[in-house]
């Protein structure tokens, strides 16, 4: 299979008076299809380490390559090319947009892309039918479950198609019944090809996954 | 999903803010369109009520000052300072084919002021070239008659079967004139000697309206009255710009009030945006981790403050038409009301040039207040900006 993240020697430091390495020398391959779970305590460099993956924050050394693309060299408005066309980001916090419907909200991110209206809500659609919110279509967040809500968040990282998404304690804000849903949704479209990288302290999220990659203190454990 | 649907829900999220930025903008680019518009219309009648005097020049006291000349396009009462004598002895220059004196003072009718004007009946006649559409008009012999303006008899219901009674002396109406468009149309006429009579002017008059034989030598004729009197003479040019002199210092006055209208818009949106900025922050971070470059977020934030442009620049242009001809004759009466009182001002249309510039003022106020919390926003880290919870 091929590699669709290699991250080589991946360091992190945080501050300039008072210095805190938040990765040290990280080291991990990802081939496309796989679905990785990333665990660890409170502060462990989980979501650093998702930070560094998307693009959205600078590492202080070390290379991250994506799809072949070394990211690491990328300025800014390369970084914002890259995330649109080939990674969907899932958040704890969902971060939908209040003022949007559902179906806006999935729209959003295929507007960034400069997809057209017409493919914008076709593809809208298709996704909030797989994600069993078809009739939702027109609500606004706050008349959505905490489920329906990362589910809307899901369609989101899907709708431009990307190779690699990237959950951020995707389940960290639902109850039990709702995040085992959610753990279907991401085991099914694990399936249909797509490279998860989840990082998350919800061991019973990690067993779903091929490979479950421990950190601890800025360093992969296992 | 579009952009500019995206950036219209935003504004509809926050639409008391929103209206209240656009409020400080719109008064700004209402005071500047009420000011050139009434400017404009202003200088406008200016030159037609000049045009309308029908003399070559007119003779003045020394004294005057542009104040006074505008008095006299507007219908206003004026002192008196030239003597008669002065008078007659200008009547008696070479060349001068009509000296007439005039006396402008005010009576009351219905215990609202009205102009009285004492003239030569067939002197004003020739150089007004009036028609009467009611009655008669005045004989040189006629002394307690009087014959109105057409706004007057109409204001006043008032018609060649009344009476009118100016300075406790009973005059009979002979006639009413027919419509001048001018502020001929707001006085009452009385003959020139019973006016000096019944105000007590002490052989003095206010000013004199005179025509020439040749308009080309009317440097020669003005040094030949000033030598036998002791009095300005003032050209239909000079009194032009003299009186545009007053409009444009009232407007740069003016300006300095607009100018503090706009700044306060101006820190409005400044405020209005920056404050967004601080709002947004997390949104901000959730485009860019979905994509959003730099130049996405910059043009979100500035589609705003260009639609508060647009519409304060449009809205401005629109409040400002009205209160021109409503509400700044009323703060600054002196200078402007007695514009607002002849009924040509109704017809007055609206100024593509003037609507042009507010709308481009405006743009150009909004953007460049927002183009600082735009470029902050866009250069937002995104991992920062999705810190704040």
């Amino acid at each position: 299979m091929f590699d669709i993240l290699v991250i080589s020697k991946l360091t992190k430091i945080y501050g300039t008076k008072v210095k805190t390495k938040a990765l040290d020398n990280i080291s991990l391959t990802v081939k496309q299809g796989e679905l990785i779970a990333i665990t660890g305590e409170s502060g462990c460099g989980k979501t650093t380490l998702l930070n560094l993956i998307a693009g959205l924050d600078y590492p202080t050394s070390g290379i991250i390559k994506i799809d072949g693309i070394e990211t690491t060299k990328l300025n800014d408005q390369e970084l914002a090319i890259l995330r649109s066309n080939k990674i969907g980001i899932v958040f704890q916090f969902f971060n939908l947009f209040p003022i949007l419907t559902a179906t806006e909200n999935i729209e959003l991110a295929m507007m960034i892309a400069k997809k057209s209206e017409d493919s914008q809500q076709k593809r809208a659609m298709e996704l909030l039918k797989m994600m069993g919110l078809a009739n939702k279509a027109k609500s606004k967040p706050n008349e959505l479950s905490g489920g329906e809500q990362q589910r809307v968040a899901i369609a989101r990282a899907l709708a431009n198609d990307t190779k690699l998404i990237l959950m951020d304690e995707p389940t960290g804000n639902l109850d039990s019944k709702t995040s085992q849903d959610i753990m279907k949704y991401i085991k099914n479209l694990n399936k249909d090809g797509k490279t998860i990288i989840i990082a998350t302290h919800d061991q019973t999220l990690a067993k779903f996954a091929d490979r479950i990659i421990i950190m601890k203190d800025g360093k992969i454990k296992k | 999903m579009n952009l500019m649907k995206f950036v219209f829900k935003y504004i509809m999220r926050r639409k008391l803010r929103f209206f209240l930025t656009l409020l400080g903008i719109t008064i700004g680019i209402a005071t500047i369109a009420g000011l050139f518009l009434l400017g404009a219309e202003m200088e406008t009648q200016v030159y037609s009520r000049a045009n309308a005097l029908g003399s070559d020049a007119m003779i003045t006291p020394q004294h005057w000052c542009s104040y006074e000349y505008v008095s006299v396009l507007e219908g206003e009462q004026v002192g008196e300072a030239i003597p008669i004598s002065d008078f007659e002895n200008i009547s008696k220059v070479d060349g001068l084919l009509i000296t007439a004196p005039i006396i402008v003072k005010s009576t009351g009718i219905d215990g609202r002021p009205v102009t009285v004007t004492g003239i030569n009946p067939s002197q004003m006649l020739v150089l007004r070239n009036w028609k009467t559409k009611e009655g008669q008009y005045l004989n040189n012999n006629d002394t307690y008659s009087v014959i109105l303006g057409s706004s007057i008899a109409e204001k006043f219901n008032l018609s060649i079967t009344d009476t009118l009674i100016i300075r406790e002396n009973l005059f009979n109406i002979t006639g009413v004139l027919e419509q001048t468009n001018t502020n001929d149309d707001i006085s009452v006429y009385i003959p020139f000697e019973t006016a000096a009579k019944i105000y007590n002017t002490k052989d003095k008059i206010s000013f004199v309206f005179i025509r020439v034989d040749d308009i080309s030598r009317m440097d020669e004729y003005i040094i030949e009255i000033q030598n036998v009197a002791n009095v300005n003479v003032i050209t239909n040019s000079q009194i032009i710009e003299e009186s545009l002199d007053v409009i444009k210092t009232v407007r740069n006055a003016s300006l300095l009030m607009v100018i503090i209208a706009i700044i306060a818009g101006f820190f409005g949106i400044v405020n209005t945006m920056a404050t967004a900025v601080n709002e947004r922050k997390r949104e901000i971070g959730i485009l860019k981790s979905l994509g959003a470059r730099n130049s996405f977020i910059f043009k979100q934030f500035l589609i705003e403050t260009f639609i508060i442009g647009f519409l304060g620049g449009f809205i401005g242009y629109i409040v400002g038409f009205i209160a021109s001809y409503s509400i700044l004759p009323q703060i600054f009466p002196a200078q402007y009301q007695s514009f607002q009182t002849t009924a040509n001002l109704s017809t007055s249309s609206f100024d593509l040039n003037i609507f042009i510039f507010c709308i481009l003022f405006s743009l150009a106020i909004a953007i460049t207040a927002g183009l600082y919390p735009a470029w902050r926003a866009s250069k937002l880290p995104p991992v920062e900006a999705m810190r704040i919870v």
